[in-house]
Order: structure tokens, then sequence, then C-alpha cells
């Protein structure tokens, strides 16, 4: 669809009022009825936006996909199992037994048990996180990063701490990671430089928390 | 242009269809179209809402202090750099870091990747983060910080306070922190931020670490 300029005289068409109503944020009850609907002269474009009713959700078009609009919540969860990173150790986070928000899992790319987060797009994703410490019974340096991959190369790092006795909580301030098409990413605790073995020990008061939020392509 | 209230019986003028048109996310391939198209009737005006099929952002025509702007929707990231290159952070000064824009998300090209410095065309508050890993030398031991510095000043409490500060002992350690989220008003002509760390140590230190320092901002809005 094109855009146009009316003046005096001309003939109105019925591309014209399609041009309207697919430059307009389209209103569906569910997935189902809005691909039933945008086919022919109305078919998805780039930019093209929607919403719908049965998840409350707006939405993007985007090449061949519905993505979420920038500055959507995708997940966020909790854990309170205690998790063993031994001495140099690098360890994904996973086993989220709580879902903050309810049953919310844009897509199921957060994989709850693997903690492994998956998106079938290439974007950019604002993460946050904290982790809470046993105590330790040795120095070492020690700190939890949000990683694309298991490389390096794509990541963000949180906090850092070099700790001595007593229990700690490292917190990930939100920020960017910018992830390759099909790329993973993961909430990585790395106990490094120490001899001893390190436990992520949540409770109630203080559970493992990770939470990723989309923004843009 | 104005909102109207259709009744049976009225007629459907072009006036009225371009005031339609004109409150749609209306989809241009590129500023060149846009600012082709948006003339006459359709001349933008406050509110207005684009949306750019190269960089797959939408756009809000604002009016600041009776200047006009495409500025980004607020909640927008504006850029998102990276850290290619390993680098010395100086003892006892305030070092810019050197990032590379990546991806293609560098609305306006606001974000210098030779000078590290994020300096914003539209008016307003901006929210920045960022994370550093450092590693120090075998001899070095002290205190390493990471903020953000506005226009290049040394003194203000936006510089170092922004950020994390760690203590790494000596020896050979990677120390990794991240920024908090901070936000900053900048007036869109000359204001700059860039992502700075410092060093305190006993020896030089080498800002290279496991991990590539990231620096992005995000557009909050007036």
């Amino acid at each position: 669809m094109a855009l146009k300029k009316f003046n005096d005289g001309d003939v109105f068409y019925s591309e014209d009022m399609d041009s309207l109503v697919t430059g307009s944020n389209m209103r569906f009850p569910n997935a189902a009825a809005r691909t039933a609907a945008l086919v022919g002269a109305l078919a998805p474009v780039d930019g093209m936006h929607t919403v719908l009713s049965d998840d409350g959700r707006s939405y993007r078009r985007s090449g061949s996909a519905w993505l979420p609009q920038p500055g959507t919540v995708l997940f966020s969860v909790a854990s309170t199992n205690s998790v063993s990173v031994a001495s140099g150790g690098l360890v994904v986070l996973g086993n989220w037994n709580t879902n903050l928000l309810g049953t919310r899992n844009w897509g199921n790319w957060l994989d709850i048990n693997s903690g492994t987060f998956t998106t079938p797009i290439s974007g950019y994703f604002e993460f946050a996180g904290a982790v809470h410490f046993g105590t330790p019974t040795n120095t070492g340096p020690r700190c939890i990063w949000v990683s694309a991959g298991l490389g390096t190369t794509y990541s963000y790092q949180g906090n850092y701490t070099h700790q001595y006795n007593g229990a700690f909580q490292l917190s990930l301030v939100p920020g960017v990671v910018y992830i390759p098409a099909t790329g993973a990413a993961y909430l990585r605790v790395y106990n490094g430089g120490t001899p001893s073995a390190i436990t992520v020990t949540p409770d109630a008061n203080s559970p493992a928390l990770f939470s990723a939020r989309y923004m843009g392509s | 242009m104005a909102v109207k209230d259709w009744s049976d019986g009225d007629l459907l003028t072009p006036l009225a269809m371009n005031d339609l048109t004109s409150q749609m996310y209306m989809r241009f391939a590129n500023v060149a179209a846009r600012d082709a198209f948006l003339v006459g009737d359709y001349a933008p005006t406050a509110g207005m809402s684009v949306f750019m099929m190269d960089t797959n952002m939408t756009l809000v025509y604002t009016s600041v202090g009776g200047n006009n702007y495409w500025a980004p929707l607020p909640g927008t990231l504006c850029f998102y750099a990276q850290q290619v290159n390993a680098q010395s952070v100086s003892l006892n000064a305030i070092t810019g870091y050197t990032l590379a824009n990546h991806g293609n998300r560098n609305y306006g090209n606001w974000f210098d990747a030779a000078s590290g410095k994020f300096t914003p065309a539209v008016p307003g508050i901006y929210e920045f983060t960022g994370g550093v890993s450092l590693t120090t030398s075998a001899s070095g031991a002290g205190s390493h910080r990471v903020g953000f510095r506005l226009n290049g000043t040394g003194g203000t409490a936006y510089n170092l306070n922004s950020g994390s500060w760690a203590y790494a002992p000596q020896g050979s350690f990677t120390t990794s922190f991240s920024t908090r989220r901070f936000m900053l008003l900048l007036n869109g002509t000359t204001d700059y931020v860039e992502l700075v760390a410092y060093s305190n140590p006993y020896a030089a230190t080498t800002v290279t670490g496991a991990m590539a320092a990231t620096f992005s901002a995000k557009y909050v809005g007036q």
C-alpha cells in the first residue's frame, strides 16, 4: 500500500481505504483471526502494527514475523534452587522455578529448565539479573554476566566482587546485548581464581532473578 | 488537521482523507522518501508518527522549545557500541573508551565511534548503561571504576559516581562490572556523553578482560 495525497476531484478507490486500514493500529481477538484477515491487499508489510485482545500485546511486523514492540518485557523469572559452581567454573543458571509474569514467556524463547534464551531474530535485548551466594570459605573474584552464546563476544557484564567471608549478592544492572540471528543468551555465574567451590544459595527472600526486554532490531 | 467524529451523510473530502492518513503509522523507505512526501497538507505536526523501514524505528515529530525534531519513540535504543580492541587505562586519570558501533543501530549517527562520544541532536532525557571488564596487571592492585562523563569535564557528579567501583588485589585478575542505569538531560546540540574508566592501581591496567565493554543509550523523552 502506498501513501496517497488526496485532492479535490479524486476518485476514492477501495485500495485507498485498504491503505488507511493497513496503516492503522489494527485490533484482532487472537493470532488466528489476524492471519485470516491480513491476506491479499491487506497482506502484512514491514512496520504494520497490530494488537491482540487475548494476550493484550502490541506487535510489529518485521520480515515474515510478528515481533514484540521494542520495550516489551519477554520474560522475568526467579529460582530458589541451589547451584554449585566449582573453582574456576562458569555455570549457566537454569531451573527457573517461578515465572514472575504468570504464564508469560514470549514465544517460549526462554527455556525455563536449561536457562537458554533463544531468539529467532537478531536484535538488541536488555537483560537484568541478581544472584545470591552462600558463605564462601575463600577469597576470589566472583561475578555474574549475561552472554550470547558460550563465547564472550556478545556479552554484558554484571557487577563483580572480590569476596571474603560472608554471604553476598551480585546484581546485573539492566544493560543491552546484541544477539545474532538464531543466537542464544544465558545468565551465567563465574567463580574464578579460588581454590574452592561456591554455592548459589537463594532463598525466599533473595531468589536468583533473570529478565529480558526486547529493544528492537 | 483535526480528529473528526463522523456522522451519516457526511461528505468524504480530500481534507478529511488527508487528516486520516496523517494520523496513521505512515511507513517510509528512508528519510528522503519521508521528507519528500510530508509537505503541504501532510507537513509534519507534533505527534505525527512514522515508521522507517530502513532502520526499523518508529519516530515521533516532537516540538521542544519552539524547535521541531523527528525524535525516536520514547524508550527506543539509540545506539549500542562494543569494545573491539584492548586498551590501556592510564594511572589516576579518567580514560574514555574506544568502542565500535555494533549492528545497524545508531540513530542519526549520534554515536561517533572514533571519539567514543554520544551527541544526540534531539534535546531530552537519555538513559545510559554500560559494562566493562578489566584485567589487572600482575603487579597492579587498587581500585577500578567505570562511569559516564558529560562534556569531557572531570569534576562533575555524573562522572565515576554514575558507575561501579571494584577493588582487585595484586595479581592478574579480571574485574567485571556494570554501570548504574543513569539518566541525563542533554541539550540536543553540544552535550555529549562518554563511557569512561578510572584506575588507581600500583601499575598500569589494560582494558582487555574476558569480555568486551559495552555502552548504550536510550531516548527516554522530554
